[in-house]
């Protein structure tokens, strides 16, 4: 039995899977401020046009150049790993694989489309891009490409991360990027806000704000923006994970994966290995697919207490009300990644067509599993790449109650070296889970009870 | 995604007018919170932050047409 499966570099996948060619309904064009689809014309100021293509595009297969497969051949195809220790640990009959993202150079899948972006970037006469980061994996991994590629970067970071985590940020300067805290001086968009709060300890959505600013106001027009998650054609660029994935599931001799399993913040190392299963679940397989989220920030499980996206007039919610002092300060709660406020659309329409059936766990969990994996695997995942092992460990345990020799599959999107406080604080005791007590659930949902639902719609349809 | 503790403060002020339309969800276990958010803002301005989120790309291009307005 081999415990680690290899592709050898012949065998990495020569073209990216595209989920909306397929999706029973498709997504609606995407609306402008002006409430009209947006065109390709309208996103110019910002990205190349091969990725505006691509992010339209209804393909189902789309070539990767040569010339970004060489870079990635770099540390790709990764090897897919038998968690046989995991296993034997977890006395359980399901065969664990997983899919080791965390041997690229930056320590994630990101690099998957940095490079792809940088590439398109640099073909069509870019020099330089921006872009925005919160704990720094998506700018050190386009620092990383833009190093390989030969074009200058820019990164906005966080402010509250550029001061507490240091480390990234050293390695997107040692990649040659210039990385600067958000909100900066630099902008308009970030002088408004320091004029207002010189505190500030900023966020993702100053920072994204400064790196459009930055490209669009660039009067040589050499300079774009690049995201890190969320749109199609950075989903797109990450399926070369499940792609690879699954050949090396038939070299290992498995016919079929009963489930699949990916951490989800902005949805783009989920969507790279569960898109070419979901092609098969399309087409018959029966498989449960299944995208990770924090209890204490969910996007697409929700939380108890919801307010209704469905409509915009019946979202405040009506809740008793309490007497407060002066010293209201909630305890800090600990968001070890995936905090991201915005789901990829092509992941959310998935969950409306019941394609994939998303869970939200608590930190307590996600840290005890990685702990555990740590200790029969060998390696420290990334605070975000806990919730799947947290979710792979509790199907394997399913698993053994059923007596069932299933096979289950997981994304090891990143390692967890640079992202250490939240093992730190998990084994001082100084996390929590943040439990929704009964009663108080239970009043609180009694008193939304009358408002508007949300309507799912899948799209397409009425 | 920002990967380590984060203050109440930050989410009340995510470096915009009003708090962050998530704030019962991430913080829904503190029932003080809603209490909190019902006596420091008004209906309006609730109702104003828990707007569904934009689109990305609706955002993009919002923050394109921004930037070239200067």
């Amino acid at each position: 039995m081999n415990m680690r499966i290899q592709l050898n570099e012949k065998e990495i996948p020569r073209q990216w899977y595209n989920l909306s060619a397929d999706l029973p309904s498709p997504l609606q064009p995407p609306l402008g401020p002006d409430g009209n689809p947006i065109s390709p014309d309208m996103l110019k100021p910002i990205f190349p046009n091969a990725l505006i293509e691509q992010e339209v595009s209804q393909d189902r297969w789309i070539d990767i150049p040569e010339e970004i497969l060489n870079i990635l051949l770099t540390w790709r195809p990764t090897p897919l790993h038998r968690a046989k220790a995991l296993e034997e640990a977890l006395d359980t009959p399901a065969r664990i694989y997983y899919k080791n993202e965390s041997i690229s150079p930056p320590g994630s899948h990101k690099p998957n489309t940095a490079v792809a972006q940088a590439y398109y970037n640099k073909k069509e006469g870019v020099k330089r891009l921006t872009t925005e980061t919160g704990a720094g994996q998506w700018g050190s991994a386009l620092s990383f490409a833009c190093s390989l590629i030969g074009l200058q970067c820019k990164v906005f970071m966080v402010r509250i991360s550029f001061d507490q985590k240091p480390y990234r940020k050293i390695m997107m300067q040692t990649w040659g990027a210039e990385c600067v805290p958000s909100p900066s001086n630099e902008t308009k968009a970030g002088r408004e806000v320091l004029e207002k709060n010189p505190d500030t300890s900023g966020s993702l959505g100053i920072a994204i704000s400064e790196a459009v600013e930055a490209a669009v106001t660039d009067k040589s027009g050499q300079t774009k923006y690049s995201l890190g998650s969320v749109l199609n054609h950075v989903l797109l660029h990450q399926t070369i994970i499940g792609l690879e994935a699954k050949k090396q599931l038939e070299k290992a001799g498995e016919k079929k994966v009963d489930t699949v399993i990916g951490c989800a913040g902005g949805g783009s190392n989920f969507a790279g290995l569960s898109f070419p299963f979901i092609y098969d679940k399309i087409n018959g397989a029966q498989i449960d697919i299944i995208p990770v989220e924090p209890w204490s920030c969910p996007t697409m499980t929700k939380g108890p207490f919801l307010y209704d996206l469905g409509d915009a007039s019946g979202m405040t919610p009506l809740l008793p009300m309490h007497s407060l002092g002066h010293n209201f300060v909630p305890p800090p709660i600990h968001a070890g990644g995936l905090r991201y406020h915005g789901m990829a659309p092509l992941v959310s329409q998935s969950i409306v067509e019941g394609l994939i059936s998303p869970l939200a766990i608590h930190q307590l969990e996600c840290y005890q599993s990685a702990i555990f994996f740590a200790g029969t695997e060998g390696i420290i995942v990334a605070p975000e790449t806990s919730h799947a092992v947290a979710v792979a460990i509790r199907e394997a345990k399913k698993a053994k109650e059923e007596g069932k020799e299933k096979v289950i599959l997981f994304n090891l999107s990143g390692h967890g070296l640079l992202d250490l406080s939240g093992y730190d604080a998990y084994m001082g005791g100084k996390l929590e889970d943040y439990e929704f007590p009964t009663e108080e659930l239970e009043k609180n949902l009694e008193a939304l009870k009358d408002f508007p639902k949300p309507k799912m719609v899948k799209t397409g349809q009425n | 995604m920002l990967g380590h503790k984060v203050p109440f403060g930050y989410c009340e002020k995510p470096g915009r007018e009003l708090f962050c339309p998530k704030i019962f969800q991430c913080w829904g276990a503190n029932s003080r919170v809603h209490s909190y958010i019902q006596q420091k803002y008004s209906p309006e301005e609730i109702e104003r932050a828990l707007k569904p989120p934009t689109p990305k790309l609706t955002t993009l291009v919002e923050l394109i047409q921004k930037a070239k307005e200067g």
